[in-house]
């Protein structure tokens, strides 16, 4: 992991990033609520999006998934454009977006839930059985239960699973620490981290600054739909609490 | 005892199993697209029809027939509507999917009516006639265990494939999490369109079966598959074993009640009856909060017309109303009034549906109540005891009616509704104690003290005025502090109870009073063609209704005067049309698509008069705001 961290600046000319987003606007109706977002993600890399409230981490989620058409701009993915592209063609693709909250069908059993992770493409049933329940041995024993009736823990370990057995070339994860407890969280990222480990490029959204930069290789600060900062978590660390706070820091120290 | 025997056997075999084929075809559509399929029956009669035209006239083997209709031609219809009408309508209000289903249904029996004419009796062979088995003492056709067996076949297949397979899988991860499932890679559309093909192809297998039972008719194959919607209510609309055991116990009723109940007068069609009971008491007994559906509606209240602007449009439209009622030649008053007065039923409409977000398919019978008072109370010289009498009567039917509502939403109300239409159709209007032996009563037009309106020309213009005066009268009920708790109640249930506004004392002003608009809308309505019969209010008209307001826009009041001309004019139409129905399938088909692709009407974004005044004053005058800003956005913005 240390490893990933530092020679990040001199593999840019290896192969084009997992993903890449240039000029990205997007907008509610008339409401912009992205201005230009420019973002990066190399193979192997977490790269932790912070930000308050309202900031349009979660927008520009879903501006990579597929699920919102930006206005202005081009989502590129492992060098090809895929600027609109349907949500269903890019999860076929290995775009693995674990929405916020409920990344899992609560009135289908944990076996039918792997069942759906199989449309990822040239999965089998199988391989995606033997892969979550030798990581999660917990759910093994849940197979019939229905999702709904998780623990919340358990209930991400089972949308983590996805990430885990459909190897996706980028993996998208919404606040995945809403609502669980400290320990569950740790447990959460070392697995984020230990996904990582295997190559695959992360973006991960979290309002919780904390928890993300320990994980992250890098890590960008966004208020008001705007990027304000983008650095390393030793960098970025700091600044966090000033820019939630207020953004009139932040355009100092991004026109420095 | 074999008397007893045989009254299940048939019960089961004969209606319990089809009412499930198609009663879980209405489930399976549901489920996958969250759409209330009214049309089940009527695609199941065109299946039937199909099967007949290729089985009977075109001499095909009846094994290929069946196959061609249930596995590929239903199936490519019911994907096609999927993807042509309903897919926009996902987010759209209640009323305008249950209308676009609605049209399907008056469509589908329109064009049947075109290509078979309904005068030749068609019979459609059993399968295996003459072929039969006795089990017990008691004998059963092969036909019958057919049906038996297509139904558990059905049952079994549907439940192994939700269960047992990825698409099945997939369909219920669909209901369950939209979104999700397209983050899987699995397309949501493509399941909705599944669900749609299995549904006709289901109601099909069901006409077919049933079509050897009863004659090959095209009202009966509708409304007999009608009866599946109560076998589905049993499941909810999402359990598929109840709902089987839901159409078995309907079946078993159905057939006892006619075996053993006397045929008394009151309950002359007790075929009808059952199920509808049948439908109210599931409707009312099932507990609701569970099965309240929390869907997002996106829906953009249209801009409210304010004071100054409604007395000016009203008084305008009153002057021409005036010069029409001298001009207009003297044939045209007996369309024009009759379709101001229902202009004038539709305006009930307006406040039930459209501002009081609650969809009734009960207007036409409110109506009929009305016409009924007027007749019996105003007598041969239209005394105004009469009209009181018709607002009286059908404001307290409709208070009644309106109990249950106090506890039902949505679809559960307009079936419940649906219910008393065809509760009202079987045991009042077609009733001879009720309309007499000749099925038909006279109304008087009312006798006003000081001018006289009964000539065709005056009564005309005394419609136009009635409009308009409950048309501003509703206006200016939106307007007012309690318009805007009727669209916060329809906006959100759960805000109000926290805000402690009182929704059963509002619910039940509201329908009473629509009820009572329709009253003396129906008792102007018998006025205008001076005597009413039970063809004037048949259930299915008040669909037609509801289908008119909605694709005219329902919460615009110039939208129901537009529909009501247009209802009047269709049956001007027919009349001069080779082919009765067409006319009216071609308005129909329509409306439908009109209201898949804005279900807010053209009077809904933008009325005619601002059309008009944009359009002229383009240059000078203030810019528009409706190209910026959508009128109405949020209700709240309406009610500030």
């Amino acid at each position: 992991m240390t490893a990933a961290t530092e020679p990040g600046a001199d593999r840019v000319v290896e192969a084009p990033p997992a993903l890449r987003l240039i000029g990205i606007r997007a907008a509610y109706e008339r409401v912009e609520v992205l201005h230009d977002v420019e973002l990066s993600v190399r193979a192997g890399q977490v790269f932790a999006l912070l930000g308050p409230n309202g900031a349009g981490k979660s927008t520009t989620l879903r501006v990579v998934s597929g699920r919102m058409r930006p206005t202005a701009g081009r989502v590129l993915v492992a060098g090809n454009d895929v600027t609109g592209t349907s949500p269903e063609k890019l999860a076929r693709q290995g775009v693995c977006s674990v929405p916020e909250g409920r990344g899992v069908f609560p009135n289908l059993t944990v076996a039918e839930n792997l069942r759906m992770w199989t449309y990822r493409g040239g999965l089998r049933r199988s391989d995606v059985e033997e892969v979550t329940y030798a990581r999660f041995p917990r759910l093994a024993d849940r197979r019939r239960q229905l999702a709904g009736t998780l623990s919340g823990g358990e209930q991400q370990m089972l949308a983590m699973s996805r990430a885990l057995s459909t190897k996706p070339t980028l993996l998208l994860l919404d606040e995945i620490s809403m609502g669980l407890a400290p320990l569950i969280v740790a447990e959460l990222y070392e697995l984020v981290a230990s996904i990582a480990a295997e190559g695959f490029a992360i973006l991960v959204v979290e309002q919780f600054a904390h928890t993300a930069l320990q994980v992250a290789d890098r890590a960008a600060v966004m208020t008001q739909g705007r990027i304000d900062m983008e650095g390393t978590p030793a960098e970025i660390g700091p600044a966090v609490g000033d820019l939630y706070l207020g953004s009139i820091r932040a355009e100092g120290s991004t026109t420095e | 005892m074999s008397q007893f025997l045989a009254l299940t056997v048939a019960g089961i075999a004969t209606y319990g199993c089809v009412y499930a084929l198609t009663a879980m075809g209405l489930v399976v559509t549901y489920t996958t697209s969250g759409i209330f399929n009214f049309a089940q029956g009527a695609i199941g009669m065109i299946g039937a029809f199909l099967y007949w035209e290729l089985s009977q006239v075109h001499g095909w083997p009846s094994w290929a027939a069946f196959t061609v209709v249930v596995l590929f031609v239903m199936p490519l219809l019911g994907a096609g509507l999927e993807r042509i009408l309903l897919r926009r309508l996902e987010h759209a209000g209640l009323e305008a999917q249950l209308t676009v289903t609605i049209a399907l249904l008056l469509l589908g029996i329109a064009v049947a009516t075109a290509i078979w004419n309904p005068s030749t009796a068609r019979t459609v062979p059993p399968f295996f006639a003459g072929h039969q088995v006795s089990i017990g003492g008691v004998v059963l056709t092969w036909h019958q265990l057919i049906i038996v067996g297509a139904s558990a076949a059905a049952a079994v297949v549907l439940r192994l494939f939700f269960y047992r397979t990825r698409p099945g899988i997939a369909t219920r991860a669909v209901v369950d999490d939209r979104e999700l499932t397209a983050l899987t890679g699995a397309a949501p559309a493509r399941y909705a369109e599944l669900g749609w093909a299995m549904g006709c192809s289901l109601s099909a297998v069901a006409g077919i079966l049933i079509a050897s039972q009863i004659n090959l008719d095209i009202n009966n194959l509708t409304l007999l598959v009608v009866n599946g919607y109560a076998a589905a209510m049993v499941g909810r609309l999402r359990s598929l074993p109840l709902t089987f055991v839901g159409a078995i116990v309907l079946g078993l009723l159905q057939s006892y009640g006619v075996g053993y109940l006397p045929i008394s007068v009151l309950w002359s069609d007790l075929e009808q009856v059952i199920p509808m009971l049948f439908l109210l008491v599931v409707i009312l007994v099932l507990p609701q909060s569970r099965a309240s559906l929390a869907r997002r509606v996106r829906v953009r209240a249209p801009r409210v017309v304010g004071r100054r602007e409604s007395l000016v449009r009203g008084t305008a439209f009153i002057g021409i109303a005036v010069v029409l009622a001298f001009t207009l030649n003297a044939a045209s008053f007996s369309y024009a009034n009759r379709g101001i007065a229902l202009a004038i039923i539709m305006l009930s409409l307006t406040l039930l549906t459209g501002y009081g977000g609650q969809v009734s398919l009960c207007q036409l019978s409110f109506a009929g109540l009305g016409a009924f008072a007027m007749s019996k109370v105003g007598g041969t010289g239209g005394s105004l005891l009469g009209i009181l009498a018709a607002v009286g009567l059908s404001a307290a039917v409709g208070a009644v009616v309106a109990l249950p509502a106090l506890r039902l939403r949505g679809l559960y109300l307009a079936l419940a509704t649906l219910a008393f239409a065809q509760g009202m159709d079987a045991a009042f209007f077609n009733n001879i104690d009720v309309f007499g032996v000749s099925l038909s009563l006279s109304v008087a037009r009312p006798h006003l003290p000081l001018v006289s309106v009964t000539s065709d020309r005056r009564y005309f213009a005394f419609l136009c005025i009635v409009f308009t005066a409950i048309a501003i009268g509703l206006l200016a009920l939106r307007r007012s502090r309690f318009g805007r708790r009727m669209l916060a109640i329809t906006d959100s249930p759960s805000a109000c109870l926290t805000l402690g506004v009182d929704m059963t004392r509002s619910k039940l002003a509201i329908f009473t009073l629509s009820a009572a608009i329709a009253g003396l809308g129906g008792a102007l309505y018998g006025g205008a063609q001076s005597a009413v019969s039970p063809n004037d209010f048949p259930f299915i008209l008040s669909l037609t209704l509801l289908l008119l307001a909605v694709a005219w826009g329902i919460r615009t009041t110039t939208g129901m005067l537009v529909g009501g001309v247009v209802f009047s004019l269709g049956s001007l139409l027919d009349a001069h049309l080779t082919h009765p129905r067409d006319a009216f399938a071609l308005l129909v088909g329509v409306a439908a698509i009109g209201v898949s692709q804005n279900p807010e009407g053209p009077f809904g974004g933008r009325t005619v008069m601002r059309m008009w005044r944009d359009r002229a004053g383009r240059a000078g005058s203030p810019p528009s705001t409706s190209a910026e800003v959508p009128p109405g956005e949020r209700l709240t913005s309406a009610a500030g």
